[in-house]
């Protein structure tokens, strides 16, 4: 695992741990492979360095909370919600954290991807 | 359902050595329960016996997730600032991650059952667990932990004890489309039973041993039912929010009975979800506990989705 300064990111690399807003919000998981795609929103984020992952190391991978969110179409992303909320739909309360979960998603996807 | 408890009990009773507690947590607990009396001093004592223990505790204490980060380094403030039931619950924590932190020696299992994402589950259950405690006033939120941390142990001893059983719901589950416990009711095994058995056997407070029993099963009449409404409730918001996986992808139906025990309608959704978020950023200490722990599994892990 080492620090590298955004400017000698390079397509490939890969994120040792998770890039976060200030507000503690996922912004790419870790062990993302970066691309030049990502390595633009990096910049564009105002990142000065991230950490990736270095040859040959072991390192301990930072957890990943929740539906992977960057890089997927919103499509996707939503029928992966929709399909695992099938079973519970009867409660009201669950439709209801069905849709708060879309819309926490989809914050997400809006702000940053 | 009783019949449940009693049919785990016979398939407990046939397994030799049922995982035990290290013995310093194993007195810790009965020391909290049997008395008032204890004392920092007779507590610090006994848990400064075990040094890996101790090591560990003053991590977890020092974790953002206890609100004192970096500032705990004596046993004598972690038990001070935390409280006794507190250190009881960062030792249980620290244990029960050790003690099945590396299972997952079949491969034909860990390809449909990944350990790591098991307790990234669990991690979560727990966390939501404290939240929800706290915001519902349901309860002790550092208990509440545990007993979400514990909600599915009954899979890891499936594992260990029972694969075969285990390999035959993992398929059941997958090939069918059900959730585990669907799927674990096919083949008359209750993860939440197992589990229920094996915390009687180590002595803990009953409202984490039913918590985790009837997590499945509210008995709006028990005592306990708050706890177990709340694991339920837990349990199904951790699987909402895809966070780890613990034998299916699927949100579970909630019990009417447990959103009326909890009053989950004062529950602002959309804000509770960004808390939670939040809250597993502090979590991560736990994630790192098990990631210590882990063994590489023959063949891999599952992939992650």
């Amino acid at each position: 695992m080492r620090t590298v300064p955004v400017s000698e990111l390079q397509a490939g690399m890969v994120l040792a741990k998770p890039l976060q807003d200030l507000a503690g919000r996922m912004l790419l998981t870790a062990r993302t492979e970066l691309t030049e795609k990502y390595i633009q929103r990096v910049r564009s984020w105002g990142f000065d360095e991230v950490t990736v992952e270095g040859e040959g190391d072991e390192e301990e991978p930072v957890p990943v909370v929740g539906d992977p969110v960057f890089g997927r179409p919103w499509d996707e992303i939503e029928a992966d919600v929709r399909e695992r909320f099938g079973k519970a739909r009867a409660s009201a309360l669950v439709r209801a954290l069905e849709e708060a979960v879309l819309a926490h998603l989809k914050g997400l996807v809006d702000r940053y991807a | 359902m009783p019949d449940d408890i009693a049919r785990m009990q016979r398939v407990i009773e046939r397994i030799d050595r049922l995982p035990t507690l290290p013995s310093i947590v194993a007195k810790l607990t009965r020391l909290l329960a049997d008395s008032r009396t204890a004392n920092v001093k007779e507590v610090t004592t006994l848990l400064s016996e075990d040094q890996a223990l101790t090591a560990k505790i003053l991590r977890l204490a020092n974790s953002a997730y206890y609100g004192f980060p970096g500032q705990i380094s004596t046993l004598q403030q972690a038990v001070i600032l935390l409280g006794f039931t507190g250190v009881r619950d960062v030792a249980l924590s620290a244990s029960v991650i050790d003690l099945f932190g590396a299972t997952g020696k079949q491969a034909a299992i860990a390809e449909l059952f990944d350990v790591g994402r098991f307790w990234e589950h669990s991690i979560g259950c727990a966390a939501a667990c404290r939240l929800l405690a706290a915001e519902l006033h349901a309860g002790d939120p550092e208990e509440s932990f545990v007993t979400g941390l514990l909600h599915d142990i009954g899979k890891l001893i499936m594992v260990e004890y029972l694969p075969d059983e285990m390999l035959q719901v993992l398929r059941r589950a997958r090939t069918r489309g059900e959730t585990f416990f669907e799927a674990e009711k096919g083949v008359e095994l209750s993860h939440a039973g197992l589990a229920r058995y094996l915390i009687d056997a180590w002595n803990l407070p009953r409202s984490i041993s039913e918590g985790v029993g009837f997590h499945h099963s509210i008995r709006p009449r028990r005592e306990t039912a708050p706890r177990a409404a709340l694991v339920q409730f837990a349990d199904l918001f951790t699987r909402a929010r895809a966070v780890g996986y613990s034998g299916d992808p699927f949100v579970p139906p909630l019990d009417p009975k447990a959103e009326e025990i909890l009053g989950l309608e004062r529950l602002d959704l959309g804000a509770f979800i960004a808390r939670f978020d939040e809250e597993m950023l502090n979590a991560s200490v736990f994630i790192d506990l098990v990631r210590s722990r882990e063994r590489p599994a023959p063949g891999g892990g599952a992939p992650r989705r």
